[in-house]
């Protein structure tokens, strides 16, 4: 029911475009998971859920004339209640033969997989590891220019996008704005190498913590500013790199995100993974780690009246422990090909917490995924 | 009376006459021998006619020499009995026998029958002297004939020699203008070769046209057919449209991916290369899908030696062109080129390649 909702929706969206074939294209991860005790691990807990990384969503493309492509992508999570979100709405151009220009809403091209990071079936994973996969401004609205060509066997791709962000996240809204992208990527039949650089004026408004940040205002303007994520400047850093042999593929990324003067950590993350392909199975292995539990604001704060030094410690602390986080996860997945366009999925993931004592918590998920 | 037998006059002419035929005979008769046709070298030559006339004529010759043998053999007898009759009649006995009737009487019968023996002696002499004429008449015509056989058979033996003068320079020509014709063959066989060969390409090339033409036609029509068939689907859809519905014309397809046209364009150019290399500047490809691409659209032009040519990228429409460049200094390989194009697009993940010849 939903998805005649959704084709509905899209056929609507594309409404205007007389004379113009409109493609459907679909896709739905049904996953499921608990953990192995009561740690919560991405959502999960000793409870099988399969609403934390489920979705649905239909992709519609339609030529508007022979250079200009018109694409939507509606997309409900489970995690959401399946309320369905317009993901994706952006008009191509095809400025020449090697590049195209995109202006609307559109994926951050900050990753290997961003432009398929919820399409289930395009890689060997049940979820793309959460450390690196999961930030909170993903989709970006503004334009994005892509040049792709060839120097001999090596094909080379450059991206670079300009826009605004905004996405709701841990109780609040994160807002970007004259965010920038820049991504190079160099591949050949077998290895590819690609690094990404973004910046953008980041604001986070949450009322808890506003509140918090405006007493530590109250009391030191200069140290509230620091503190407060209203316009900062956000970094992001970005280096993946696979070798894919057919049989086999071993793939890493690394990602660095750093709002400079703010509460928030500097977060690093990183994974390795590496699998074979046998027939319709494909076993693999990940390890990914994430590091963001860097105590921001002491310096600053070394600089005020030691009166006010000793008031504000705990809410610098707090307010760091509230984003602080680090972990390892080392995990096996085994993919199926069930089907044409169906795979099955399994994984058991080992989730360490280093920043509690090393807390160990088993997380076992299934997934079916579907494309169309 | 005398016992002693005294030749007259008479008889002793007729005795030199007889001995003149008997050596005249002889003489023939020896002659006759050296003559025979059995002893001519060239008898064997002959013609079969004739052979067949000369052993009708050596028949004809034993036989009379049979006769003649014969009669030869009575003229002896008669001269034996004539030298008795005339020991006989010697002028002793003679004598005697006038003295009685009975020898007298004997005289008279050994006279007739002397007469009658003179008498059968001329006729033999005659008979053995036409005989001897026959005999001369005939080996006068052996003769001939063999003197005609042997002109026909020197006639025949230079006929023939010519014959295989000319048969060897008839033979040494013809077997000249067949080394001539043998090598003219091979040149010939050999351009016939190379005439089937450019044959065979220009079939190839023609039967790959044609089936290209054939397969656009099939392309065409297949598109025509769909478009009819989305036509109808439009129609339907419009005919369950809400009045605000009315202007909108598109159409939702869940097709296979596909692509529905491929051509490529060799631009060629003017230089010429021994190794049969081809001069080819650029060529041009365009490629259409039943879908719009999201993001790129990679291609590579493979050779004929497996080689990658060049590669390109391009912003994926419905309708793409490509251009790639080859070098004309170096020169294309005749044969078939490969046209692979892919699509990494999650939803669009396509990969097919074509073919052309160059």
């Amino acid at each position: 029911m939903k998805k005649v909702l959704l084709a509905t929706a899209i056929s609507m969206a594309l409404a205007s475009q007389a004379q113009a074939e409109v493609r459907i294209n679909g896709f739905a991860n049904f996953v499921g998971g608990m953990t192995g005790s009561d740690e919560s691990v991405y959502g999960y807990d000793d409870g099988v859920s399969f609403s934390e990384e489920s979705l649905f969503a239909l992709q519609a493309s339609s030529d508007i004339n022979d250079r200009m492509t018109a694409t939507v992508q509606i997309l409900a999570r489970g995690v959401d209640d399946y309320d369905v979100d317009f993901e994706w709405a952006y008009i191509t151009y095809q400025a020449t033969n090697n590049t195209s220009v995109s202006a609307g809403r559109f994926r951050l091209p900050l990753f290997r997989f961003s432009d398929s990071l919820d399409v289930g079936y395009s890689h060997h994973w049940v979820a793309a590891p959460r450390n690196v996969y999961d930030i909170p401004f993903n989709d970006l609205d503004g334009f994005r220019v892509d040049y792709s060509n060839f120097v001999g066997n090596w094909e080379f791709e450059l991206g670079a996008a300009y826009g605004t962000f905004k996405n709701d996240v841990a109780g609040g809204e994160i807002k970007g704005d004259n965010a920038y992208i820049a991504s190079a990527e160099i591949s050949n039949d077998w290895f590819s190498l690609r690094g990404v650089y973004g910046g953008a004026k980041t604001t986070f408004d949450q009322a808890q913590l506003n509140d918090i940040i405006g007493g530590v205002s109250a009391a030191s303007p200069s140290f509230g500013d620091f503190l407060a994520i209203d316009e900062d400047t956000a970094n992001y850093y970005g280096v993946g790199v696979e070798i894919d042999q057919g049989s086999w593929f071993i793939g890493a990324e690394y990602t660095e995100i750093d709002i400079e003067e703010s509460y928030t950590p500097n977060d690093t993350a990183w994974y390795v993974t590496a699998g074979l392909r046998a027939g319709k199975w494909t076993p693999s292995v990940t390890y990914e780690s994430f590091e963001g539990d860097e105590v921001k604001g002491l310096d600053e704060l070394a600089q005020l009246p030691p009166e006010l030094q000793a008031a504000l410690r705990p809410v610098v602390f707090g307010l760091n422990a509230q984003f602080a986080e680090s972990y390892d996860v080392a995990t096996v997945s085994l993919r199926y090909e069930f089907d044409t366009n169906v795979a099955l999925k399994a994984d058991f993931s080992r989730y360490t917490d280093t920043l509690n004592n090393d807390t160990e918590t088993s997380l076992g998920r299934v997934a079916i995924n579907y494309v169309f | 009376m005398e016992n002693s037998f005294k030749p007259s006059p008479k008889l002793k002419v007729l005795m030199g006459i007889a001995a003149c035929l008997v050596l005249i005979s002889l003489y023939f008769f020896i002659m006759a021998m050296i003559h025979s046709p059995s002893d001519s070298p060239n008898s064997n030559a002959h013609s079969n006619i004739s052979s067949s006339e000369i052993a009708a004529l050596n028949a004809k010759i034993t036989s009379i020499e049979n006769q003649r043998t014969a009669l030869q053999a009575s003229l002896d007898e008669k001269q034996s009995l004539i030298e008795e009759l005339q020991s006989q009649s010697a002028p002793a006995q003679c004598e005697q026998d006038e003295q009685s009737d009975t020898l007298l009487e004997e005289k008279n019968v050994c006279e007739q029958r002397l007469s009658s023996a003179r008498t059968e002696l001329s006729g033999t002499q005659r008979s053995l002297q036409t005989m001897a004429s026959e005999l001369a008449v005939l080996k006068e015509q052996n003769e001939e004939l063999a003197q005609v056989s042997t002109e026909n058979t020197r006639e025949q033996d230079i006929a023939a020699q010519e014959s295989e003068r000319l048969a060897a320079e008839t033979l040494a020509l013809m077997t000249e203008e067949n080394a001539v014709l043998v090598a003219r063959i091979a040149e010939v066989e050999a351009e016939l070769e190379e005439t089937k060969q450019n044959v065979v390409d220009s079939a190839s090339l023609n039967l790959l046209q044609l089936q290209l033409t054939s397969a656009e036609d099939e392309n065409t029509r297949l598109l025509s057919q769909l478009n009819e068939l989305q036509a109808q689907s439009v129609q339907q859809s419009e005919t369950e449209q809400t009045p605000s519905d009315e202007g909108d014309d598109s159409v939702i397809s869940f097709n296979e991916l596909a692509h529905t046209k491929f051509e490529a364009s060799p631009s060629l150019c003017a230089t010429e290369f021994a190794d049969g290399r081809i001069c080819v500047e650029s060529v041009e490809v365009e490629l259409s899908f039943n879908f719009n691409p999201n993001g790129f659209v990679r291609f590579r032009l493979v050779g004929p030696d497996g080689d990658t040519i060049d590669r390109q990228s391009v912003a994926g429409r419905t309708i793409n062109t490509v251009s790639f460049d080859l070098d004309p200094e170096d020169g294309a390989l005749p044969g078939e080129y490969t046209v692979e194009f892919n699509i990494d697009d999650v939803f669009n993940n396509y990969k097919a390649s074509e073919t052309f010849v160059l």
